[in-house]
């Protein structure tokens, strides 16, 4: 047994950016401890210049190939999409709040979120079942604690509701893994895929399979493992929604194509086609019951689910090409539906429901805010000339190009469906008037909050008109 | 495992198989050790009573035998002729498995102490590791009793009792890893031959943290808000009586006899002494009774503790007085 | 031979222990037996010579998760007996579902050939464990790190008292 790491010869610059993440994590809790009331404000900020450091350097490694620690840790380049993407969507969500209460100690907020993403960029290079296990782990946990954090009724069961789902599947999931190794002696994902070729396959093998995409499909809430996500996009608190709805999930569909591919190369026809299946229903479940939803986060949580069904497509393809698009459609979706929730959080810190008859008249109140709803709202359904137009139509692409005929007619099938919920939102802030009595007036919007939703909207119509700009970034 | 090439021959010549010489070694280690826990509880309880009039200017039990000598004889007999009572709501299972839960781990601890050189039931190479871990059972026996007894008194007792014994676990346990990093082992046996100082001068610090925190484990004054006579009656164990009450009361002395034990082993160099080797168990017993005697000391000299500052001195004086230790350990082994 | 004993002995305990805690209606019994599967997970680690780790599992498990959970029963309010309001149907159809699990589970893992270690047995497995932490997976040993302090943190936002 190799006993032995030379520490001289450890490329750390391949680690700089989750380290940059782990420094302002701990600063920002220090700060949480030893800053006085009236300037923790400040550590808002500073998570944002630790995000926006970390893409900096993430940018400095965006070619490098590097397996480090004995195989525990790779980065390529899907990694390090992903984690920009993470990195992006997290630095928009806290300029988005940096003037909103966050209904707990700012520096405990702000270590646990970038605990959460640093987390979720180890799952994304991770090329080991134990550094993908413990980088789940630390996922997920920030999470379950945020969720938790306003300590309402409904906060404290939508937050237990994702903890005791999340545990089932990290248990199944380990149960999984260790199948997996009981069949190899082998944790790397690389070392699995050496052993396992060139043997005819176990039966277990598929057993592991199985439980490894119930416990990864609990992460990316695909149906029917995401019975957490519209009880947490609801009952959580919509700084922690909005979080929840874009980043972790990176980790997720970043683990999906560096482990299958890999590890289970062998029944690659057979995971392809679980996938699918997933997908399939993700979509049809989460349109189909997004359809009755008055509450407007709860509608999001749905279409995060449908969403997932869309961006499973990619999986179900299985080629580099089809990866490639679901990563560009998850750019896409997480920035409409980060926008969504932002516009939200916008009404909420204003004292409106969050139900869809609070945006009656939306367009009157913030006509800028209503728009970029609108845009969101589109680009959700796949409307041209908006970035969700785009994504679906090279996640469709794919799926014919690999004969997956029938998948790409459910899933344009599903848009048109879905059509009829997001339109609900639009037609309630333009068409609809408030109610007898109420004064129309324009709202405010805190300053960071407001630029937070406008860069969204440019990123959204930008990706749209010309999304070479992002794809020449990820070779597509 | 236990068996010793002689003897081995010996079974062979007899056509006795392994396992049943293991076995009949096993019993026989267990009765020794049972004899030696008592032994060491009637001692120990004499002391207590003789030590604690002492420092209160009394004279302590006179009257049966020598200097009262048979008192603890004489109690034992009470208690046993006792009848055996049973709250009307316990919970009978939980209500009686209490004792032995608590009393057993405190009494398995012995089974890696090495009491003189090569002279060790089990040498474990997680020894040190085990007989921290062992007494984590008893605590789930306190819990037990606390909750079996459906008395406030004694749940309330119960959950201080838990709430200590788990904080100080992680203070007690990580004021050790200096030992083990110096030592480079875990193994008991290792640790006490590596002992050509005493530990108590190489780990100045990590002797107060584990002092300090076994005295809260052992729930001795001035940690014995568990039992507090004037707030709880009697903790956990109000409404045992008898047999049982005897139990719960064995099992603190062994765990007290333990903690000195362990002390010595770990700090005060074992069965190290002047003089040839056999000697051993001498010195050894010589610095446990020391300690046990420093231990009644401080119990009859502090007065006790409330909650708040029991667990604030957890948490926030002994965990990062051993992480220190820890760091400051490391950071000499690395320049020496 | 012995051994083989011993692993049946310790499995059949397990198993009929696991089987309690699902079944106790009394929550304070089921966790007390929970605690004394852990135990029997411990003896399987000795049995493959893994004592670091059974000792691991006694300290972490017994000691310290069971004790947790005591905790949260006693200074909770409860039901000494929850009465199981599932119907007849419902428990039917969990049981076959149970059935059907670990007949399918049973089936694949009979067909499957493991690996089996060829090593030998690691004579201490205390230094051995400390190395590999320290060399081969001293990255999510660092990690892990990062997220017990995320759970202490997350610990104490959760418990403490609404300052609002």
């Amino acid at each position: 047994m190799n006993l032995t790491i030379n520490w001289s010869q450890v490329n750390w610059l391949a680690l700089t950016p989750e380290m940059i993440i782990l420094g302002f994590s701990i600063i920002v809790l220090l700060g949480e401890l030893f800053l006085s009331k009236t300037s923790k404000h400040m550590l808002g900020a500073v998570t944002l210049v630790g995000l926006v450091a970390s893409l900096v350097s993430l940018g400095y490694i965006w070619n490098l190939q590097a397996t480090e620690f004995n195989g525990m840790f790779s980065v390529d380049l899907t990694a390090n999409v992903l984690k920009a993407i993470l990195l992006v969507t997290t630095a928009l969500v806290v300029l988005g709040v940096l003037k909103v209460n966050v209904l707990m100690g700012e520096g405990e907020f702000f270590s646990l979120l970038l605990f959460s993403v640093l987390g979720t960029m180890f799952m994304a290079s991770s090329a080991d079942l134990i550094m993908l296990f413990i980088a789940l782990e630390l996922t997920v946990l920030p999470s379950y604690i945020l969720t938790a954090s306003k300590k309402t009724r409904q906060s404290t069961e939508a937050a237990l509701k994702y903890f005791l789902l999340g545990m089932i599947s990290s248990v199944i999931l380990l149960y999984g893994m260790t199948l997996l190794f009981g069949l190899t002696g082998e944790t790397n994902f690389a070392a699995i895929a050496g052993k396992l070729a060139g043997h005819p396959i176990q039966p277990a093998l598929v057993a592991s399979m199985l439980m490894i995409v119930v416990g990864l499909g609990f992460k990316i809430a695909a149906v029917p493992f995401h019975f957490w996500a519209p009880d947490v996009y609801e009952g959580s608190p919509i700084p922690v929604a909005s979080y929840l709805a874009a980043g972790p999930k990176a980790g997720g569909f970043a683990a999906i194509i560096h482990l299958f591919p890999l590890a289970f190369g062998v029944v690659a026809p057979a995971w392809a086609g679980v996938f699918a299946i997933l997908a399939v229903a993700s979509m049809v479940v989460g349109n189909l019951v997004a359809l009755s939803q008055t509450h407007v986060r709860r509608l999001l949580g749905y279409s995060a689910v449908a969403h997932t069904g869309y961006l499973l497509v990619g999986l179900a393809v299985a080629t580099k090409l089809g990866y490639a698009s679901l990563i560009f459609y998850f750019l896409v979706y997480s920035l409409a539906a980060l926008g969504a929730f932002l516009v939200v959080l916008a009404l909420a810190e204003r004292g409106f429901g969050e139900n869809l008859k609070d945006f009656a008249g939306f367009s009157r109140r913030a006509p800028m805010l209503a728009l970029a709803m609108a845009i969101f709202m589109f680009s959700l359904v796949g409307v041209p000339p908006f970035a969700g137009f785009m994504g679906k139509l090279y996640l469709f692409r794919e799926a014919v190009r690999s004969d997956l005929i029938w998948l790409a007619i459910v899933g344009v099938l599903n848009s048109v469906i879905s059509f009829g919920y997001y339109v609900t939102v639009i037609r309630q802030m333009y068409l609809v008037s408030p109610s007898e009595g109420e004064a129309v007036a324009r709202m405010q919007v805190s300053k960071p909050l407001f630029a937070s939703i406008m860069i969204i909207m440019a990123a959204v119509i930008v990706l749209g008109v010309y999304p070479n700009a992002f794809l020449s970034i990820i070779k597509l | 495992m236990l068996s010793s090439t002689k003897l081995l021959e010996f079974a062979s010549n007899y056509g006795i198989p392994v396992w049943a010489l293991d076995g009949a070694i096993a019993i026989v280690f267990a009765v020794v050790l049972f004899a030696i826990c008592a032994i060491s509880v009637i001692i120990n309880v004499y002391l207590l009573r003789k030590i604690s009039a002492d420092f209160q200017l009394r004279y302590g039990p006179m009257h049966v035998g020598w200097h009262g000598s048979l008192q603890l004889f004489a109690d034992a007999i009470k208690l046993l002729t006792k009848e055996d009572i049973f709250p009307s709501n316990a919970d009978r299972w939980i209500f009686r498995l209490a004792p032995v839960v608590t009393f057993v781990p405190a009494y398995l601890g012995f089974l890696v102490l090495p009491i003189g050189h090569g002279i060790v039931i089990q040498d474990l190479n997680v020894g040190l590791l085990y007989i921290l871990a062992i007494p984590a059972i008893g605590v789930a026996g306190i819990i037990m009793a606390g909750f079996g007894s459906y008395n406030k008194y004694a749940i309330i007792g119960s959950l201080r009792s838990a709430a200590q014994m788990v904080s100080y676990e992680v203070p007690r346990a990580l004021s050790i890893i200096g030992i083990v990093m110096i030592a480079g082992s875990a193994k008991l046996s290792s640790i006490v031959g590596a002992q050509h100082v005493w530990y108590i001068i190489l780990q100045p610090i990590a002797f107060v943290v584990f002092l300090v925190s076994t005295l809260a484990e052992i729930n001795s004054t001035p940690f014995d808000l568990p039992e507090t006579e004037s707030e709880l009656v009697n903790g956990y164990y109000t409404e045992y009586s008898g047999m049982r009450f005897m139990f719960f009361f064995f099992a603190e002395y062994v765990a007290l006899f333990a903690a000195a034990t362990l002390t010595t082993v770990l700090f005060l160099g074992g069965w190290h002494g002047p003089g040839p080797e056999y000697l051993g168990p001498i010195w050894f017993t010589i610095k446990t009774f020391a300690m046990i005697w420093v231990i009644m000391w401080i119990k009859w000299t502090l007065p006790r503790f409330r909650i708040d500052q029991v667990m604030d001195l957890g948490w926030k004086v002994l965990l990062p007085l051993a992480l220190i230790n820890v760091l400051i350990t490391g950071l000499v082994m690395m320049i020496i | 031979m012995i051994e083989q004993v011993i692993f049946f002995a310790l499995a059949a305990v397990a198993i009929i222990s696991a089987i309690a805690v699902v079944l106790s209606r009394n929550l304070f019994h089921a966790v007390m037996i929970l605690g004394g599967f852990l135990l029997t997970i411990a003896g399987f680690y000795f049995l493959l010579n893994a004592d670091f780790v059974g000792i691991m599992q006694v300290f972490v498990y017994v000691g310290g998760v069971i004790v947790v959970m005591l905790f949260g029963i006693m200074l909770t309010p409860h039901e000494a007996n929850i009465t199981n309001a599932a119907k007849l149907q419902q428990k039917l159809g969990t049981y076959i579902a149970v059935a059907a699990l670990i007949g399918l589970l049973a089936m694949i893992f009979i067909r499957t050939t493991f690996i089996t270690s060829p090593a030998e047995p690691v004579k201490d497995t205390v230094s051995l464990a400390g190395k590999l932490f320290m060399t081969n997976y001293v990255l999510p040993f660092e990690v892990i790190s990062v997220l017990l302090l995320a759970a202490l943190v997350g610990a104490i936002i959760v418990a403490r008292k609404e300052e609002h």
